[in-house]
């Protein structure tokens, strides 16, 4: 099994993730065990997901990143995922998967300023 | 001399698990590092000093550390919330910091998600946060090297 990388950009104290098309369940993994690490390793106060290139989502996806996005909420930090797809929101819809926690924005402008207004509000 | 004499008493709390000390690291913030297993006894008495603590000190932000609790289960996670609510009912802020990823990810699997508890993954950050709620803003005197500061 080859190494996943994970595609990770600084801006400020937050990190934006670029989710490929078709995300291995490694992938995943990965990107869990990544932004953990850095959360514990840096102070990142918030994550954006990009999932803007994924276009198929199963129920193993959607769980991975609430999950994901709840780890990184008890160690501090907040999610907000950007560029979901609007086939992917049906099918989420469909089969009766929410985000949970997370906060969602149309694209990556509104997801900073949502983090803006959160961490201004100091939660 | 009988052989009981030398076994230590059940009974007895062991020397080395000692008390918790309930630290103050600012004016109204006090810190507390939770170090070994929280079991119901102990955050009971936890919960009495930090509270009497809070009296004293006039304290609004309380930080528990749990960066050398070894596991946190389902149990433990319940002592935490208990202890936080308790802290609440004397109008103090408590923070639960020292998360590490593999207790973010053993409570997130235990279906456990602190939705409404203050947490953060080092002291540090608790710290930084603690300052804000009473009202304190960090800045830096001199612009850093590298990196912006978050």
């Amino acid at each position: 099994m080859t190494a996943v990388t994970v595609p990770i950009l600084w801006i400020g104290s937050r990190l934006i993730v670029t989710v490929p098309t078709n995300p291995s369940d490694a992938f995943l993994d990965a990107l869990q065990t990544e932004l953990l690490g850095l959360m514990d390793r840096r102070m990142v106060s918030g994550v954006v997901l990009d999932i803007s290139a994924v276009d198929m989502v199963d129920s193993f996806f959607a769980r991975a990143i609430v999950e994901t996005g709840d780890m990184i909420s008890l160690m501090g930090g907040r999610t907000v995922v950007t560029g979901l797809q609007p086939p992917v929101a049906l099918t989420l819809t469909e089969l009766g998967l929410g985000l949970g926690n997370l906060k969602t924005a149309l694209d990556l402008e509104a997801a900073l300023e949502l983090m803006d207004a959160t961490e201004d509000r100091g939660d | 001399m009988s052989q009981s004499d030398l076994v230590p008493n059940e009974n007895e709390t062991p020397s080395t698990e000692g008390e918790l000390p309930v630290v103050v690291v600012w004016e109204g913030m006090l810190a507390v590092p939770i170090i070994g297993i929280l079991d119901s006894d102990r955050t009971l008495r936890l919960t009495e000093r930090i509270l009497n603590r809070i009296a004293e000190e006039r304290a609004r932000v309380v930080l528990l550390d749990i960066t050398a609790v070894p596991t946190v289960d389902t149990p433990t996670a319940q002592h935490l919330i208990d202890l936080v609510s308790a802290l609440r009912l004397l109008g103090s802020h408590a923070v639960i910091t020292g998360i590490r990823p593999e207790v973010a990810q053993t409570l997130v699997h235990l279906g456990i998600t602190l939705s409404d508890i203050r947490t953060e993954s080092t002291l540090a950050a608790g710290v930084k946060l603690g300052l804000r709620e009473l009202g304190y803003r960090v800045v830096a005197d001199q612009a850093p090297v590298s990196e912006a500061p978050a």
